[in-house]
């Protein structure tokens, strides 16, 4: 409430200048969605950061940042740190690579493109309650997946209960959000004007060097909803891994979220705000770092 | 390497590709006219007596593609023995339907406005609207569920609906396409004369199709899938969505789970089909002005 | 042709909605179900005929009033016990009102064959992990928010949580300002053994123990040594009957010394000394000091001294034969069947008796203790067990005060079906004993004629209430149920009798997850 304020005043306090009643339309078209917003997510986000000061929920004191002291000094916590950022830094990237990659070669199959787009938007659809069962028939340790390996002639490893659950983790993301990225670049290489790539074969240019320069520059508003949808997803993957492998999984995929619902099971509400309030400042230095970017390289 | 041969080897790669992709699906829906015993049968791997006395000392479990026995078991179970099962998938449209209409028209009349407002800070209160869309559930569950109590919607569907409808993913995401109207068109518009909304409704509305497409599809996925919400805000289970449902019997009946996720994703499903002409027709319309 | 598929999905989606709309002015009523043929549904009508009959002395003088809410989560047991509670509690105080919530969830239905041979549908309730945590996310949520119903009954609750936090209200309090509340009436050391650093958050109104009885005409002339006033560990039990243990299989018995599989004995021992290795008061881990591991040799010890009773899958001629083949010394019996060994001369006997081998030479030895000295209970019921907490956001803490000292006294006496296990109240604990003792309990309540006992009735009954004050004043120790670390602790000690891990690796593995789970 406090910040869309003094943003609210001066334009109200403009209104009445005749010039900038047609300047101001665009506030017009922003308050409705922009009320709803304020009422249903940043009321709440702020009650939650102010929640991270309190003692307390309900009738709490005042206390200051020793909720953040204790945050970070709780082992838990940085455990779970360490593993969202690893598999941050793991998911990301090779689902963005992955679904460019698929992007673009579906944009070549011409009459066959819707076909390949709805096969990969299906993951999307299907429930993670329902894929549960199957994902514990293919991983658990007599599950599908060591059936083939060793009929190839390797041990099975427990997927499910060992380090190697990240990796178990990194499919069912993958599998799961690959068609959703794939939708948004198919939407931004689809808004690459026709006439860059016809004066790119005139000039001879290959299909490498097309991509280089023109459609990579020509994504860059798309990819950056990309990159932050992916964080995103990342965050959401931990239905999947909640259904899977419960509340306490093995040390190596206990991650921020099951930190932060486990603190709400045990109505621990002050550190359950304090660690989210961190999260979304920590969020906001990235966006605002992808924000920089994205203007930097459209000025180019 | 030729048009001709990369068309050949794109086709190729992805085809593979989705074949893998589409495995669970597969073995979803055709398990889904097993019988009850089949799939007992098959997925069950704690060794017998009998498997002792053969010397099998581990079991695998594999998937089965075909059915043995082709029955309708299942369906007939969750259809018609279970009648709660349809006023279920009810309530699901109930509360996507409202969400996914109402979010497409709110989203696209704000990012609109981020467009074509001029002023020195709406660029901080879009960032604002990134963070906040950045946030976990389980954080703003309490506030929202204050929220909603004060607003007299808690144990409602509503409780759900409003703030699935002012969701800020949409208007990130519309406003992102937006950016890629260049600003010819604007100019163009001006010098005819046109105001403020018809600018919208002949120029904008109709090159955002495709990215009104994908965010209709991703918002009605993201709510035929709510759980968490759904949970708290929803304590009579005449009213639970068909999600929450399923959350629950993924431990239990084994026999009907496949039937009863290939009936929770024909809507969905249909859905995609029918929108897939409108995203395609709006990704071959791109060229056009 | 994709036109045309799509159309037809359409109108089938029409079609379903059209067909559902008049399901939802009709919704399923939970409570018009025909109830399972062994459970009485105690006629509303009766219920208060009778109370106007067997009225008491009122509680408090002043006329109560307000509203109070009360949410549970298991729908079989506790569910309709409040709702009956509620309703006698109301009809002695108009001015109250009482909301019971009990939560709700998609219920399984069964088509089952009736009496008459048509086909009926039963609503059963489902009460898996998932419906838990759904029920705990809508409370914790409430709760957080500042409000919340005014009594919580246990159920699933992680009250130890709870407390940590505040959100319950000291009952001591309550206990001590209130005049008519007389603490000798619910035995003072469980309810101290329940505190910690003397507050008191939950206020229990059944418990549940395991006592331990032996076979007299194999242990002979033990009888002194066995019911001694005294809590016993496995090692002493094993001790003295280590001279009387014979496998022989002359005459077809086999002689084990107690009547437990593998698993059972380690569940029970982990009971006996969880205090111990979870200390949730102090947020430690004691599993690497040494004494895990050796409990778990002893296990292993005692099973190859062949102690426990086999599992049926090793022993093939178990299968198809019974367990007469094998004698047991010692059992361990559920409280609710301590009665049953007072009455056995009784010819109209009725009992449910639940246990491996028991015989009619069975005589009550005394209790288990680990080599601490904890005696160890927990509370009767289903899941964590029934117990009540004040919600501390309540604005009516006093009367939700009432309803629970109305919910552990009056309403056990006069609801014949209680949550399970036996009453902490005093005199609630002798009518549950009449009632076993005159047959009344296993008959139905529909009739409820007054309790004429005769001597040999009151005679039983009052042996059995000295050997169960006996035991209630020796309990110390109560284990807070965490379900969470308690499912983690079992999932991990499978993966050890499989043989996959040693001791030492499990007692390590246990240490650093139970660790995290009291620290996050």
């Amino acid at each position: 409430m406090r910040m869309t304020w003094p943003i609210g005043c001066k334009a109200v306090s403009t209104w009445f200048s005749m010039n900038s009643i047609k300047r101001h339309a665009g506030l017009l078209f922003i308050l409705p969605g922009l009320m709803g917003f304020v009422l249903f997510y940043l009321l709440p986000f702020m009650v939650s950061v102010w929640y991270s000061f309190m003692s307390r929920p309900a009738g709490g004191e005042f206390v200051g940042l020793s909720n953040y002291i204790d945050l970070l000094q709780s082992p838990a916590y940085r455990l779970g740190l360490r593993n969202t950022l690893v598999f941050m830094g793991l998911s990301v990237p090779l689902n963005m690579i992955l679904s460019l990659v698929a992007a673009m070669l579906i944009k070549n199959t011409g009459r066959f493109k819707p076909h390949f787009v709805l096969i990969f938007l299906i993951p999307l659809v299907i429930p993670s309650g329902a894929m549960v069962f199957f994902w514990r028939m293919f991983f658990s340790s007599d599950g599908f997946l060591n059936n083939i390996l060793s009929s190839l002639g390797f041990e099975g490893v427990n997927w499910l209960n060992s380090e190697y659950s990240m990796f178990t983790l990194l499919i069912i993301f993958v599998w799961k959000n690959l068609g959703f990225n794939l939708v948004l670049f198919l939407s931004g290489l689809s808004n690459v004007p026709k006439e860059y790539y016809e004066a790119a074969k005139t000039d001879g240019a290959g299909v490498l060097r097309t991509t280089i320069s023109i459609t990579l520059p020509c994504l860059m508003p798309i990819t950056v909803i990309v990159l932050l949808m992916s964080i995103i997803n990342s965050f959401k993957v931990f239905r999947e891994v909640y259904l899977l492998m419960g509340a306490y999984p093995n040390h190596s995929v206990y991650m921020l979220q099951h930190f932060m619902n486990n603190n709400f099971f045990s109505l621990n509400y002050p550190r359950l705000t304090s660690a989210t309030t961190l999260l979304s400042a920590a969020m906001a230095v990235i966006t605002w770092g992808l924000i920089w970017l994205e203007r930097k390289a459209s000025h180019d | 390497m030729t048009r001709q041969g990369f068309y050949i080897a794109s086709l190729v790669i992805i085809t593979f590709a989705s074949v893998l992709f589409m495995f669970p699906l597969m073995v979803t829906f055709t398990n889904s006219f097993m019988s009850e015993q089949e799939i007992l049968l098959h997925y069950r791997t704690d060794l017998s007596l009998f498997d002792i006395v053969d010397g099998v000392y581990s079991r695998f479990i594999s998937f089965r593609l075909i059915p043995r026995d082709f029955s309708l078991f299942q369906y007939r179970t969750v259809l018609i023995d279970r009648p709660l099962f349809l006023m279920l998938l009810v309530n699901s449209i109930r509360i996507t339907a409202p969400v996914t209409i109402g979010n497409m028209v709110v989203s696209l009349l704000t990012a609109y406005g981020f467009t074509c407002w001029r002023c020195k800070r709406k660029e901080i209160l879009f960032f604002v609207y990134i963070v906040v869309m950045l946030m976990p559930l389980q954080a703003v569950l309490v506030p929202n569920f204050i929220v909603a109590d004060w607003l007299g919607l808690s144990r409602s569907h509503w409780a759900i609906i409003w703030p699935g409808i002012f969701a800020p993913f949409g208007t990130f995401l519309l406003r992102q396409s937006m950016k890629g109207i260049p600003n010819e068109c604007y100019e163009a518009a001006q010098i005819d004369g046109a105001a403020g909304i018809k600018v919208f409704f002949y120029i904008v509305v109709p090159q955002m199709k495709s990215g009104i497409t994908a965010l209709a599809m991703l918002v009605f996925i993201e709510y035929w899938n709510v759980v968490e919400q759904a949970v708290i805000f929803i304590r009579d289970f005449n009213m639970e969505p068909l999600s929450v449902f399923l959350s629950r019997i993924a431990d239990g009946r084994v026999g009907l789970i496949f039937a009863a996720s290939s009936v929770y994703m024909l809507l969905p499903f249909v859905w995609l089909l029918a929108g897939q002409e409108h995203l395609e027709k709006g990704i071959e319309l791109s060229g056009i002005k | 042709m994709k036109k045309f598929f799509v159309t037809m999905c359409m109108l089938l989606t029409m079609l379903v909605l059209a067909a559902c709309s008049r399901g939802n002015g009709d919704p399923i009523n939970i409570t018009q179900h025909d109830p399972p043929p062994n459970q009485n549904a105690t006629n509303q009508d009766d219920t208060i005929a009778s109370y106007q009959q067997n009225i008491t002395q009122p509680l408090v003088s002043e006329p109560l009033s307000g509203n109070l809410t009360i949410s549970a989560f298991d729908s079989a047991l506790m569910g309709p016990f409040l709702e009956q509670a509620a309703e006698l509690f109301t009809y002695r105080h108009p001015g109250v009102s009482i909301t019971v919530d009990v939560f709700s969830a998609v219920p399984e239905v069964m088509e089952i064959e009736l009496e008459d041979g048509t086909m009926g549908h039963v609503m059963t309730m489902t009460g898996g992990p998932h419906e838990s945590r759904d029920y705990i996310n809508q409370i914790n949520t409430e709760l957080m928010s500042g409000r919340g119903p005014d009594i919580l009954s246990l159920d699933i609750l992680p009250f130890h949580r709870y407390a940590q936090v505040g959100q319950l209200a000291n009952l001591r309090e309550f206990m001590d300002n209130d005049q008519s509340f007389n603490i000798n009436d619910y035995r003072p050391n469980i309810l101290d053994a329940i505190s910690t650093n003397n507050e008191l958050y939950m206020f229990p109104i059944t418990i549940d123990f395991r006592y331990l009885a032996f076979d007299s005409s194999l242990l002979t002339n033990q009888q002194d040594t066995l019911t001694a006033r005294h809590a016993f560990t496995f090692e002493e039990l094993f001790d003295i009957a280590r001279p009387f243990l014979g496998h022989t299989r002359a005459g077809g018995y086999d002689h084990r010394m107690i009547a437990m599989q593998e698993m059972q004995l380690f569940t029970s021992m982990l009971d006996l000394y969880q205090s111990y290795f979870i200390d949730i008061g102090n947020r430690r881990a004691n599993f690497t000091d040494g004494v895990f591991v050796e409990m778990l040799n002893q296990i292993q010890d005692y099973i190859a001294a062949g102690y426990l009773q086999e599992r049926w899958e090793e022993n093939m001629s178990m299968i198809g034969g019974t367990a007469a083949t094998q004698r047991y010394f010692y059992r361990l019996n559920s409280a609710l069947m301590l009665f049953n060994e007072f009455n056995r001369d009784d010819e109209n006997r009725m009992s449910m008796d639940f246990g491996v081998g028991i015989t009619d030479d069975d005589l009550v030895a005394g209790l288990l203790g680990n080599s601490l000295g904890h005696v160890p209970f927990s509370l009767g019921g289903r899941h964590g067990g029934a117990a009540f907490g004040i919600n501390a956001n309540s604005p009516n803490q006093e009367l939700a005060w009432e309803f629970i000292k109305f919910l552990s006294s009056d309403a056990l006496i006069e609801i014949l079906r209680p949550p399970g296990g036996i009453p902490l109240y005093v005199s609630a604990l002798e009518h549950m004993a009449q009632m076993w003792a005159t047959g009344q309990f296993f008959t139905g309540a529909n009739e409820r004629s007054e309790l004429a006992l005769t001597a040999v009735e009151q005679a039983r009954v009052d042996a059995y209430m000295e050997t169960v004050n006996r035991f209630m004043d020796m309990f110390n120790t109560f284990n807070v149920t965490d379900t969470i670390i308690r499912d983690m602790v079992l999932e991990a000690v499978r993966d050890y009798w499989a043989g996959d891990i040693s001791a030492h690796d499990l007692a390590n593995r246990l240490q650093s997850s139970v660790h995290l789970v009291l620290n996050e």
